[in-house]
């Protein structure tokens, strides 16, 4: 399917977890892989982390089980927990921040926590 | 007939296969979504750079062209008015001469209602961008399809067992699971655009599983993935109709009842066993099959405990559980771990979701269900292997306290249905459905193979003969020209009649052969050695096995009705 001539949002928000979730399988596979697209995801990862700690909570997060799908999409999505703290981004930020300075190589533990961050934090609905 | 591709080890790894379930139903719903925004396109049209009709100039051209006639017969208007008409066909032709011009106009009207339409879609969305609401979601699912398809390196390491760690396979898994959750948002934010009506195959495949006891459901749309039944009757009751209104319509205790099914589903044949489960719904509230194992035959009290509307839902979704079986067999419950496996995180348990047993759970009472009447599942072994890691795998990441729960819920729900589950098997067995029964899970087998070997020219599975070939042949090589009586001869013939083959037996076919074949299919879609992915590869292949199993629903169902015809 052709892509829209003029998208409403140059970014999605999910969409950055998802770029950094590709530069972080990069590295994952090869920690010492290295160019452009990994450079953007790392970057793209950075923002993500700060603008869902500046929301407050984890964007779209609700309870896909609400009774009304009608409500839920009208109202919003309920209050809920934050899947994660502050500190779980603040963590995570300053992995890719790291990483993408090159102050240290990328290592697996330091990976799999921030590939888990943004795999629960971008897939609440 | 597997045509799982050799070099592969650990095929039979269940993390492996829960990769190729969950991307394979991924691309599924992906291209499912896709096809719908699609036609949501077409049908809402886009404002073209040739149209110099605008809808509002549409309108104002309808309009000024009404008042031009209306303003040259005022003189006829003011003599009526003031009862000076002189004849009675003066005022006849009044009011014919109108109608003479609405029938006149009302082509020109519907003519320019098209552009209104396309003018009102356009006013919809941002004139600036000059983009519609369903290209915003269109644009949303392109975008997040190109950056999973950034990681399609890797996803062929997986697809080729050649990942490098475990990390590296969570990755990928989690670039899959945000692309499943924005597929699983724009279905959602269907409901906001135009419905599309349910396939009559789906009524079909009903027809034929309940036969006698159907009455016949409606079956619509919504924007749910999981599908849900109610009764119009509850509904008109909720929003206060009178007592005397809902006495009119108590026909519609059995013919209101609503079956829900995806919009991504409507296609899907294969998604359609969820609607037996949902019926079996119906057949439980007409028959109180659930209530009276709970609460004996004495009606409950209309204030029950929250303890005992707990009860009736577990006993009841294992009811719905078990008649869906009845009547399909295994790939009863293949949508259910399909879609379970497709969501990123299990829902952590809480009031709405504790009336559903765990999966499980769920299948476990299945399984054994089916096994009384001979019916195994070893076909669907290793997609239910791949379940269980998969389920294990996210209670893992479930919070402590909600782990907690779910086993505690588990557990309560374990000792209830085990105990109640002889009874609910024989009271389910008791509404004389149309059994799935060993041999039709023979019969699916070689329907299946049918499927394969004929997947180029795309052979429908709807009939097949009511002996073998070899009977056949046998049959007529014992022909003596002079010999053989005329009766004998027919007889041999008749062997050449063709018999619908049952709904559930195309289903199942249709599960098998997804089974044995998707795998190939992603290695296409996902070439690898410097070849660019290609998702189209895969929508190609979804779209072929819908045709053929529909088109298989549909014969099958007109060859039944033929057979059953008197005249």
């Amino acid at each position: 399917m052709a892509t829209a001539t003029a998208p409403r949002n140059e970014v999605y928000l999910s969409l950055l977890a998802a770029r950094a979730l590709t530069s972080l399988v990069c590295l994952a596979g090869d920690p010492s892989a290295w160019n452009q697209r990994i450079e953007d995801g790392l970057q793209d990862g950075i923002r993500y982390c700060q603008t869902i700690r500046a929301r407050g909570r984890p964007f779209l997060v609700g309870s896909s089980s609400a009774p009304s799908p009608l409500r839920r999409l009208v109202d919003g999505a309920p209050e809920a927990d934050s899947v994660s703290s502050d500190d779980d981004s603040q963590k995570v930020e300053q992995i890719l921040s790291d990483i993408l300075s090159k102050t240290r190589k990328a290592q697996l533990p330091e990976l799999a926590t921030a590939i888990e961050f943004l795999r629960k934090t971008a897939t609440e609905r | 007939m597997s045509n799982t591709p050799e070099v592969h080890p650990s095929a039979s790894d269940p993390e492996r296969r829960r990769f190729l379930c969950v991307l394979a139903e991924t691309l599924d719903k992906l291209y499912r979504v896709d096809r719908l925004l699609s036609r949501q396109r077409t049908f809402l049209g886009t404002v073209s750079a040739e149209d110099s009709v605008s809808g509002v100039d549409a309108l104002a051209d309808f309009l000024d062209r009404h008042r031009e006639e209306l303003v040259a017969g005022s003189d006829a208007i003011v003599r009526f008015l003031r009862g000076k008409t002189s004849t009675e066909a003066e005022r006849v032709g009044r009011v014919d001469a109108l109608v003479d011009f609405l029938d006149k106009h009302r082509e020109g009207f519907l003519a320019g209602s098209d552009a209104i339409v396309r003018f009102l879609q356009s006013r919809a969305s941002n004139e600036a961008e000059g983009v519609s609401g369903v290209d915003a979601l269109v644009d949303f699912l392109d975008k997040h399809r190109e950056e999973f398809l950034a990681s399609s390196d890797a996803i062929v390491r997986f697809l080729q067992g050649k990942t490098s760690n475990k990390e590296e396979r969570d990755g990928i898994f989690a670039t899959l699971h945000v692309l499943v959750a924005r597929v699983l948002q724009v279905h959602e934010l269907l409901l906001l655009i135009p419905r599309e009506a349910a396939l009559p195959q789906a009524s079909f495949v009903l027809r034929d599983c309940f036969a006698a006891t159907y009455p016949g459901a409606s079956i619509v749309l919504t924007n749910f993935y999981s599908a849900y039944e109610y009764r119009f009757e509850d509904i008109l009751k909720k929003i206060n109709i009178e007592q005397e209104e809902r006495g009119r319509l108590k026909q519609l205790k059995q013919g209101g009842d609503v079956l829900c099914q995806a919009f991504a589903d409507r296609d899907n044949a294969l998604a359609w066993a969820v609607l037996a489960h949902e019926y079996g719904h119906t057949l439980d509230e007409g028959a109180r099959i659930s209530e009276r194992i709970v609460f004996g035959d004495e009606r409950p009290k209309l204030s029950a405990d929250h303890k005992s509307d707990w009860l009736v839902s577990v006993v009841a979704e294992t009811v719905a559980d078990f008649i869906a079986a009845r009547v399909l067999g295994p790939a009863s419950l293949m949508p259910i771990l399909f879609l379970e496996m497709m969501q990123p995180q299990l829902k952590p348990p809480d009031k709405s979701s504790a009336g559903h047993p765990p999966t499980p759970l769920r299948v476990q009472l299945v399984r054994e269900y089916l096994r009384d009447f001979g019916v195994v599942t070893a076909d669907f072994e290793k997609d239910f292997q791949a379940y269980e890691y998969d389920y294990k795998w996210k209670v893992a990441r479930m919070k402590k306290e909600e782990q907690e729960t779910l086993n505690q819920l588990a557990s309560s729900a374990g000792q209830v249905l085990v105990k109640n589950a002889p009874e609910i098997a024989a009271k389910v067995n008791g509404l004389r459905l149309r059994g799935f029964d060993k041999q039709n899970a023979t019969n699916a087998r070689e329907e299946a193979k049918v499927l394969h070997k004929t997947a180029k020219w795309g052979q429908p599975i709807s009939s097949r003969r009511v002996r073998s070939d070899k009977k056949i042949f046998k049959a007529l090589r014992s022909l003596k020209s002079g010999v053989t009586k005329r009766e004998r001869a027919y007889e041999v013939i008749a062997a050449f009649d063709e018999m619908p083959v049952p709904s559930s037996e195309i289903l199942t076919a249709g599960w098998l052969y997804k089974f044995s074949s998707f795998e190939a299919e992603l290695m296409k879609t996902f070439p690898g050695a410097g070849r660019k992915a290609d998702l189209e590869v895969y929508s190609e292949y979804v779209e072929r096995t819908d045709r053929r199993l529909l088109k298989s629903l549909e014969l099958a169902a007109v060859h039944a009705e033929l057979r059953n015809r008197t005249d």
